[in-house]
């Protein structure tokens, strides 16, 4: 505890691409408009759907998560599960958070749009 | 002592992320249920892929990502990009672990009372101050009590930037105790007595140890931590600096003279004249209202006299019926206006009700720039005459804060000058 409070080494894993604020939840509402999910689920999927192409650490989907339900963009609530198993808190897409789904979509297809057109 | 279970090493982990946080109350208490359920399942998931208990415990923590850096950034999902970057920094949710060490209470102690002084006696202090000093010493006040606030706190969480701040924070009152013993020897600084108690226990090994799991105080947060402890003393400063706001008593002048007549040598009557002029009348916050007000060292006509300074000297020939006097009026030198209705500073007899009483001065007829006289005219009730001469006080006191006064007898005038407030218990007759 006390070296790792003492110092921060801002580490990577390697092939991990760098993903700002915006495009991880992006990504995250992206998967959240297909259904209800919760923590361990949304990375679960993000991992095997990109065919491990985006490996966060798995923690990082929660301070992501609480900042867009501090936005009003998804909400979350409890759900019991079986005995002996801690209960988990699902998440899904609210009104606010389809419309920023929409544009963050738009955005992402013109800034895509741009980018082959330079790359090919 | 047993090693721990995988599920207690979960927990653990889910406990040094939030301890990297400034997450409290419910919010962390969902949080820790969230993490922990992910790591619960990720471990679960590890055994059945084959791992052993343990191993499946690493790969989920392992997975799971950095304590501080995920601590972090809870914070900042909490919490605005500003109070992230400060408070955030400061007071991260690190537990206190029990087993505090030597001189931990008292350390704590000297900063409860800190913000405990600050609170009441700033609140006494800073009542008595003009509007503009209020608002300067109020405010460095509440920023130097919000950190001891904050140093109290992240003393618990062992963080060592607030043991520096205990230790500056003790040397300052060491410091204010001496400067305040060699200034009046008769007092002792009660805060400077249990900064010396503290001293020890900030400046030794236990409380350092303590602290050490936490970051080392750098330069620039050093420098913080001095600036806040001195903020304390920006009240006192503000308190003896200029406020142009205000008046002062450069900006109120008055000359006081008597014209006697004599019989045999003693006084039979006389004729007091004071020119009063004021160079501005915004006297801010209270106005003109309280404070002109004249000595009874002419004694008193009537039975009736209410008004007596305290501990005014006597005339060494008794007290009352010595003298009558008629009403003391403002008039303006350039209008000619006697506004004895409204402007009155005395209305003697029945009532010796000077500006004490707040029926002195209308701040609302007085015009800056302009002198008023005021006159008084008296007789001796004694046919042979007073055997001393009478003198006259007359005085202006700005709320306690400032005031001036000037003194005249039948032989010499009197030009105002500061005085202190309030009014001394024993004032000279020049």
């Amino acid at each position: 505890m006390n070296d790792d409070q003492r110092r921060e080494p801002e580490q990577k894993p390697e092939g991990v691409p760098h993903l700002s604020h915006g495009d991880y939840g992006l990504l995250i509402l992206g998967l959240l408009s297909r259904r209800e999910m919760y923590g361990y689920e949304i990375m679960t999927e993000l991992r095997d759907t990109t065919s491990r192409a985006i490996d966060l650490p798995e923690g990082t989907v929660y301070p992501a998560l609480r900042r867009l339900e501090r936005d009003g963009i998804v909400e979350g609530r409890w759900v019991e599960a079986a005995t002996g198993t801690p209960r988990r808190r699902y998440y899904k897409l609210t009104l606010k958070g389809e419309r920023a789904l929409a544009d963050g979509l738009a955005e992402w297809r013109r800034f895509k749009a741009a980018a082959d057109s330079v790359l090919g | 002592m047993r090693p721990p279970t995988p599920a207690e090493r979960l927990r653990t982990h889910v406990d040094r992320i939030l301890d990297h946080s400034s997450v409290y109350g419910s919010d962390r208490e969902d949080l820790v249920e969230e993490l922990y359920g992910h790591l619960w399942q990720r471990w679960q998931d590890g055994m059945a892929n084959g791992l052993s208990s343990d191993a499946a415990a690493d790969a989920a923590i392992g997975s799971f990502g950095e304590a501080s850096r995920l601590g972090r950034d809870m914070t900042s999902a909490y919490h605005s990009r500003l109070y992230a970057s400060t408070i955030g920094v400061l007071l991260p949710a690190v537990a206190g672990g029990g087993d505090e060490p030597q001189g931990y209470g008292r350390a704590r102690s000297l900063l409860f009372l800190t913000g405990l002084f600050a609170v009441i006696g700033g609140a006494i202090f800073l009542s008595g101050q003009t509007p503009v000093r209020l608002f300067v010493g109020a405010s460095a006040m509440l920023v130097a009590f919000c950190m001891t606030v904050l140093a109290y706190r992240a003393l618990g969480r062992r963080q060592s930037w607030a043991l520096v701040y205990v230790r500056v924070l003790a040397l300052g009152f060491i410091a204010e105790g001496i400067i305040e013993f060699v200034v009046k020897p008769a007092t002792v600084s009660l805060m400077g007595v249990v900064a010396i108690v503290v001293l020890p226990a900030a400046f030794g090994p236990d409380l350092a140890g303590w602290v050490s799991v936490s970051r080392r105080t750098g330069k620039a947060l050093g420098a913080v931590i001095v600036a806040s402890v001195l903020l304390y003393s920006v009240p006192l400063a503000a308190s003896v600096m200029p406020d142009p706001t205000q008046a002062s008593a450069a900006d109120l002048s008055i000359t006081v003279s008597e014209a006697c007549t004599r019989t045999a040598g003693l006084v039979m009557s006389g004729t007091v004249t004071a020119s009063i002029r004021w160079a501005r009348t915004d006297f801010m916050p209270y106005g003109l209202r309280t404070g002109m007000s004249q000595t009874d060292e002419f004694g008193v006509s009537s039975a009736s006299d209410t008004y007596l300074l305290p501990n005014a000297p006597q005339f060494p020939y008794g007290l009352d019926d010595e003298v009558v006097g008629t009403t003391f009026t403002l008039v303006d030198t350039e209008t000619g206006r006697n506004a004895a209705a409204d402007v009155t500073m005395a209305s003697w007899p029945p009532f010796f009700e000077v500006g004490a009483f707040n029926l002195g001065i209308d701040p609302g007829t007085i015009q800056a720039g302009r002198t008023y006289v005021a006159t008084f005219v008296f007789v001796s009730q004694r046919a042979a005459g007073l055997p001393d001469d009478p003198a006259f006080r007359i005085r202006y006191d700005h709320q306690g804060r400032w005031g001036i006064q000037a003194f005249a007898t039948c032989t010499r005038p009197g030009v105002a000058s500061p005085v202190t407030t309030p009014d001394p218990p024993e004032y000279p007759i020049p």
